[in-house]
């Protein structure tokens, strides 16, 4: 048992002062070893980084553990001094984050960042040292070009590379334990296959223990020695990866990883080859604009696009963040206007078209966007943001609010919604909302712009569903823009891939998979976390 | 029915509103009380606060005269009562022209961006001139009276409403919410009336509390000077420009109308800091978010 790095054992972490008490995290044991990876699974609301936060004593004020031990190499954690507790963060344990960028200092080079923990904790190191240091922790985590990259200041770097700064400086002291807490979540799926690479590595060279953190099963098994599902504050189940994953034995965890999208390819569908919306070259370049006219850094965020749509087709646009895929999406619903190439939709070209003629033909374009926390008007109630798109293409009051009851039965939510605001609402039920209040101008086209991205595991599934749904009823053609492959595949008929702002491959889903001929489509699947799992599991 | 359900939780939700921002309480009280006195002057034991008594001049203070006499015999406290009605009224009207306009044009420059360049430099001219100095030129144009001085503290307030104001439209503008609406065919006034207003008010009005603290101290400051309010209206400013020369033998003709200046200022702006933190949508949105 010594081996342990991490013990937690029945820990339970409790609202303080609240009236009557309320746990967030109950009961709660597990350990992690030397060399060994274990995840904490669980959607949000789990209370998983409640327990990560438990170990490294930053509960928020509010939370504190009542009952239970949590043992780093043997030594107690709950109750020991703020000043130990310092001394341990850093030394024995670490800690990453989902957000590198607001984690690291803007207005420091990221080498003296790191030089800044050796300075604090290890007086007597000399500056030359500490530079030496500096340069193989930036060599470990395999940093492009490590002796001018440490010069640099974090907006200078890709994301990925400045969770790899965050990693070593959490590794910088040479901890025993590394929480990671959803870290690659931000990332895209080539950078995130890097990362999980790179903690694989570090942990096998470096004996560190990991407790990762995340709610993605297709990450779970691409990493993990060992599984933790947590649900509402309990741990449900627990186990070796392998078990967990092949064998659930409870419906939840099966229910998790069935969600992971990618499980199954849809079967090819027939469609009319009914073309709704045909965009031919169109190209957007953004450009500052001075006090006096334009200025420069005109810089192409989508060149030369062409694709089309037919009516009852869900058609994916993947690619990684910034490869121009919502511009393409902004510039299709109308949201931007093009630089120059044609939207033709009906037999009209709306790509230049002034937006006092425009509004009619925005009622065929609706948009449903990533973040439901920002796409209603939280000072609006839910009837009221229902009838407006209807009401808008002149409708009348009474048939537009028989309509919104119509559509909110139809994404799954009753009446009692009408007279709610947002903000009463889950991320999920919102979403459903914001699909509703683009079906109640009857569009032609729905252009879903990441719009299960910033959803739980469980509910992106239970959305996607409800796209097929309303793709089948009624006919609708969806513009599907995600960065993540495995969920394009189980929706989508056709894809169409991005890269740095062009379209490199396009075609139906299934021979897309099967055989892409870009090389960087093929990075992209190979990317997807969990595959080999998936693979597997599909065969049997 | 329901009337009789609500009222009570409403009080309730009053009351831990007003236990949990202590600084709101003593904002509405003093103002509440300003307002009172300012109404309610006639009644308070008060005289004409102009009548002229040679024979009592720089009386201290008496049952007849609470605060005692100025330097031409007239009653202090009549005076201060009736003066609180020039400070809150410039104050009220400063801060309400100053939001209304500036929030028109703030409105039209984050919203119609073609003019944005135009009105944003026409504001940034405004304010590079100095606020006393434009209200010195303004009064010294168009002769002192109340209205000028409402307009001459009005005039270098608008500029910073208007940027508040734009500052705001321009991040409401990239919300979600708003590109829906864009998307939905909405006209741009009704996006504006809607989605736009609503979502940016509770800064501006938070400013508008500021605006209105700058406004009674700028007069106060503009009647010391003596190019305020005229001087046969009793203002808090004329009192203390009349006591200057008998600080001596009189103290409280400047330390009453002094500290009563002192007193609504500091009200009004704590009343403004309680209002940003209880109309912060964080803090409204942490509550409906519990779960």
């Amino acid at each position: 048992m010594t081996d342990h790095v991490l013990s937690i054992d029945h820990l339970t972490v409790a609202v303080t002062g609240a009236s009557e008490p309320k746990t967030v995290v109950t009961d709660v044991s597990l350990s992690v070893g030397r060399q060994e990876i274990v995840c904490v699974v669980g959607e949000s609301g789990s209370g998983k980084s409640v327990t990560s936060f438990s170990v490294m004593g930053i509960l928020s004020p509010g939370l504190a553990p009542v009952a239970g031990s949590i043992k780093l190499l043997g030594e107690e954690l709950i109750g020991a001094s703020p000043a130990r507790m310092r001394e341990l963060r850093g030394q024995r344990m670490a800690m990453i984050f989902q957000e590198p960028m607001t984690a690291l200092n803007p207005v420091m080079t990221v080498g003296e960042q790191i030089a800044e923990i050796f300075r604090y904790h290890r007086p007597e190191m000399s500056a030359a040292q500490i530079q030496q240091r500096v340069q193989s922790l930036a060599e470990d985590v395999h940093l492009p070009d490590p002796t001018n990259i440490v010069h640099r200041y974090p907006h200078q770097l890709s994301g990925g590379q400045r969770q790899r700064i965050m990693i070593a400086m959490a590794l910088a002291l040479e901890p025993a334990l590394l929480i990671a807490d959803e870290p690659t979540t931000a990332l895209d799926v080539t950078t995130q296959k890097q990362i999980l690479e790179l903690v694989r590595d570090l942990v096998a060279r470096q004996g560190i223990g990991v407790l990762f953190i995340t709610h993605d099963f297709g990450v779970v098994a691409e990493i993990a020695d060992r599984v933790v599902v947590m649900r509402a504050g309990h741990v449900v189940e627990s186990g070796s990866a392998r078990d967990v994953l092949t064998s659930p034995r409870q419906a939840y965890t099966r229910a998790l990883i069935d969600a992971v999208p990618g499980s199954k390819l849809p079967a090819a569908r027939e469609i009319a080859d009914d073309v709704l919306l045909r965009v031919d070259n169109l190209s957007k370049t953004y450009g500052s604009f001075g006090l006096f006219g334009r200025a420069r850094n005109a810089n192409p965020a989508l060149q030369n696009a062409s694709l089309s749509l037919r009516k009852g087709e869900i058609l994916g646009i993947v690619g990684e963040s910034g490869s121009g895929k919502s511009t393409l999406a902004r510039c299709i619903s109308r949201l931007q206007t093009p630089t120059s190439g044609d939207i033709w939709l009906g037999g009209i070209n709306i790509a230049q078209m002034q937006e006092r003629k425009l509004r009619r033909h925005r009622k065929a374009i609706q948009v449903v966007f990533q973040d439901p926390n920002r796409s209603l008007n939280p000072r609006l109630r839910i009837g009221d943001a229902l009838v407006e798109g209807a009401r808008n293409f002149g409708v009348d009051a009474r048939e537009a609010s028989q309509r919104s009851r119509r559509l909110l039965d139809l994404v799954g939510m009753d009446d009692s919604a009408l007279d709610r605001f947002p903000h009463q609402f889950s991320g999920g039920q919102r979403q459903r909302i914001c699909i509703a209040r683009a079906l109640a101008s009857e569009p032609d086209i729905l252009v879903a712009d990441e719009a299960v991205s910033a959803l739980d595991v469980s509910v992106q599934a239970q959305v996607l569903e409800l796209l097929k749904d309303l793709r089948e009823r009624l006919g609708l053609a969806i513009i599907f823009i995600t960065h993540d492959l495995r969920v394009a595949g189980q929706l989508c008929d056709r894809l169409v891939v991005m890269q740095s702002g062009k379209i490199v491959e396009q075609g139906p889903t299934g021979s897309l998979f099967a055989a892409p001929r870009q090389a960087y489509t093929r990075e992209l699947l190979a990317a997807a976390p969990g595959r080999e799992f998936l693979a597997s599991a599909q065969k049997a | 029915m329901s009337a009789v359900v609500t009222s009570p939780t409403v009080f309730r939700s009053t009351v831990t509103i007003l236990r949990r921002h202590p600084g709101l309480l003593f904002g509405l009280v003093v103002i509440t009380a300003m307002v009172i006195l300012a109404v309610a002057a006639p009644w308070l034991h008060t005289v004409d606060p102009t009548y002229i008594r040679p024979r009592m001049r720089l009386k201290p203070p008496s049952a007849a005269f609470w605060f005692g006499t100025d330097s031409t015999g007239r009653d202090l406290w009549s005076r201060i009562a009736y003066g609180s009605r020039v400070s809150l009224i410039v104050g009220a009207s400063v801060a309400a022209i100053s939001l209304v306009i500036g929030l028109v044009i703030g409105m039209i420059s984050g919203v119609v961006r073609k003019l944005d360049g135009i009105i944003m430099r026409i504001m940034d001219g405004v304010m590079a001139i100095p606020a006393i100095l434009l209200a010195i030129m303004v009064v010294s144009l168009f002769g002192a009276s109340l209205h000028t001085v409402i307009i001459a503290i009005t005039l270098p307030e608008i500029p910073r409403v208007v940027r508040l104001t734009r500052s705001v439209v321009l991040t409401v503008r990239g919300e979600a919410y708003v590109e829906a609406a864009i998307s939905m065919g909405t006209p741009t006034p009704i996006l504006m009336m809607r989605h736009i207003l609503p979502n940016i008010l509770a800064p501006v009005i938070v400013q508008a509390t500021f605006t209105a603290s700058a406004a009674i101290l700028i007069e106060a400051s503009l009647s010391f000077l003596g190019i305020g309010t005229p001087s046969e209206i009793p203002s808090w400013g004329n009192i203390m420009a009349d006591g200057r020369n008998y600080f001596q033998m009189a103290p409280q003709l400047i330390m009453i109308p002094g500290f009563l200046v002192a007193l609504t200022v500091l009200a009004v702006n704590i009343l403004g800091d309680s209002l940003r933190d209880l109309l912060d949508p964080r803090f409204a949105r942490s509550v409906g978010d519990a779960q």
